[in-house]
């Protein structure tokens, strides 16, 4: 578990885009980074507005895609993190 | 959950959103007010009022809330805007990926650059027309502009700024491409040089007098091309279009143009309008119900079917808007398209005729 935020916050020099209904991109301004996101890690992205609390990202991904509530949880902690390690996240929202 | 670019993935998701006519660039001129004076711009003003700071904000919000992803700060010379920090700085604000298209002037001071680089910009893509003061000057018009330019670039690459070089190939520069592609490389920077000299916005023929002749762009395809871009082959569709697309290019699809009078245009070559961004309330609406989008778009999926009836319709790289203004009919084939597309299928054939002779591979 990482020592990023209860409420997470994208880093603010992420920019991105949802594309149709099949993920999306999500740029790292300034460092020339492009991710590609699946549905679930692009709506998972969005909710990265320093407002939603991991519990509720993971409620909202189990609510539209076919996942447990527990699973879902563990993937969106698995992501936050993976996203604090590439420097996504705002350290101080 | 994730992927980087340059796998599969990444080609994917971009040739489904231009499939889907989903916009992920959008190209803002913010005025026409420049501190250059080059012969052949394009640029044509009206003398309309050009949008407001405010109204610029607004355009900005409506294009992010769109879900622009790259947004281009052009011109003009953008820089030249007085309130250009405040839009750059919203743009960053609004979450968009922000480039910046500039002459370099500007950029030779260091503390602009440093300040550009607290922006977390992009990239900057650069413009520069000559390997020599000399030549670069016959075309801006302003003394020094050459090693303000040359400058920029060190600026740019010391403050970790990803910077294009590009230069549009003229009767000044042809004799130095190698020249400005060394200019970039010893910088470790990415050079591109375009060979269409396109008329004036509003469709005057002028700038096309500094377009070298038709036995120059033999060589350009035939040798030079390769030789710049270190054996690599010319190119055989526009680097806009996805691959395997039906569409010819990205007008209306991959992207869009705002003019500094607010008109919103389905790109920066072909600019039919399409409504006035402050006047509308979602792009998103537009996008989808615009007759003049919607025909742009069948316009360019009509390109393609008309060249492909072309002897070298395969080696095209040709624009709608450039065929407009060129000759009055967006699918008519305008002379520099088709001098370049015989030049490289010759390349093409040349190589192929050496495959078979000496077994080297060609593309
Ligand atoms: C209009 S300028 C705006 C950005 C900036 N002022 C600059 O010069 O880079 C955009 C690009 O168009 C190129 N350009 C201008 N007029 C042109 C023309 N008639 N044909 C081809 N390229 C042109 C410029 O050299 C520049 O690379
Ligand atoms: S610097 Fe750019 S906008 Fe200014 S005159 Fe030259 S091409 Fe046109």
């Amino acid at each position: 578990m990482s020592s990023a935020p209860e409420k997470p916050l994208r880093h603010p020099e992420t920019a991105f885009r949802t594309i149709g209904d099949e993920g999306g991109l999500v740029v790292m301004s300034g460092r020339q980074e492009v991710k590609v996101l699946n549905p679930a890690a692009i709506k998972i992205f969005t909710m990265l507005d320093g407002e939603h609390s991991r519990e509720q990202i993971a409620e909202a991904i189990a609510g539209e895609f076919d996942v447990s509530a527990e699973d879902a949880l563990k993937d969106v902690n698995a992501f936050i993190d993976d996203l604090a390690q590439h420097g996504m996240l705002n350290a101080t929202p | 959950m994730s992927e980087t670019p340059q796998t599969n993935p990444y080609r994917d998701m971009m040739g489904k959103a231009f499939a889907n006519a989903i916009p992920l660039n959008a190209q803002f001129e913010i005025t026409y007010r420049c501190n250059h004076l080059c012969t052949f711009c394009y640029n044509s003003p009206t003398g309309q009022r050009e949008l407001t700071t405010p109204q610029i904000f607004e355009a900005l919000k409506k294009m992010a809330d769109f879900g622009v992803l790259y947004l281009t700060l052009t011109g003009g010379e953008a820089m030249c805007h007085k309130d250009f920090w405040a839009i750059a700085a919203e743009t960053r604000r609004l979450g968009m990926a922000l480039r910046v298209y500039s002459n370099g002037f500007l950029l030779g001071d260091k503390k602009v650059v440093n300040r550009l680089a607290k922006l977390g910009p992009h990239e900057v893509e650069i413009s520069l027309h000559g390997a020599r003061p000399e030549s670069h000057e016959a075309l801006t018009h302003i003394k020094g502009s050459f090693d303000k330019t040359v400058q920029a670039l060190d600026n740019l690459v010391e403050a970790g700024i990803k910077v294009n070089l590009k230069c549009p190939i003229t009767k000044l520069n042809q004799d130095e491409l190698i020249g400005v592609r060394d200019i970039g490389e010893k910088r470790g920077l990415f050079v591109t040089f375009d060979p269409v000299i396109t008329p004036k916005d509003d469709g005057n023929q002028d700038p096309l007098s500094l377009r070298p002749d038709d036995a120059f762009f033999e060589r350009y395809w035939g040798e030079l091309y390769q030789e710049l871009h270190h054996g690599k082959l010319p190119p055989r569709a526009n680097h806009c279009a996805a691959e395997g697309s039906e569409a010819n290019c990205g007008t209306a699809r991959s992207g869009f143009t705002i003019d500094p009078y607010g008109n919103i245009l389905p790109c920066v070559a072909f600019r039919r309008q399409v409504a006035n961004i402050l006047e509308i309330d979602s792009l998103e609406r537009i996008w989808r119900t615009s007759p003049v989008l919607n025909e742009v778009r069948d316009l360019a999926v009509q390109a393609s079917d008309e060249l492909r009836k072309h002897k070298d319709g395969q080696y095209f790289q040709f624009c709608l808007g450039v065929a407009e203004v060129q000759t009055g009919d967006p699918l008519g084939i305008y002379p520099q398209a088709e001098v370049n597309a015989g030049a490289v299928r010759k390349t093409y054939e040349l190589l192929q005729i050496e495959d078979k002779n000496d077994g080297r591979k060609s593309a």
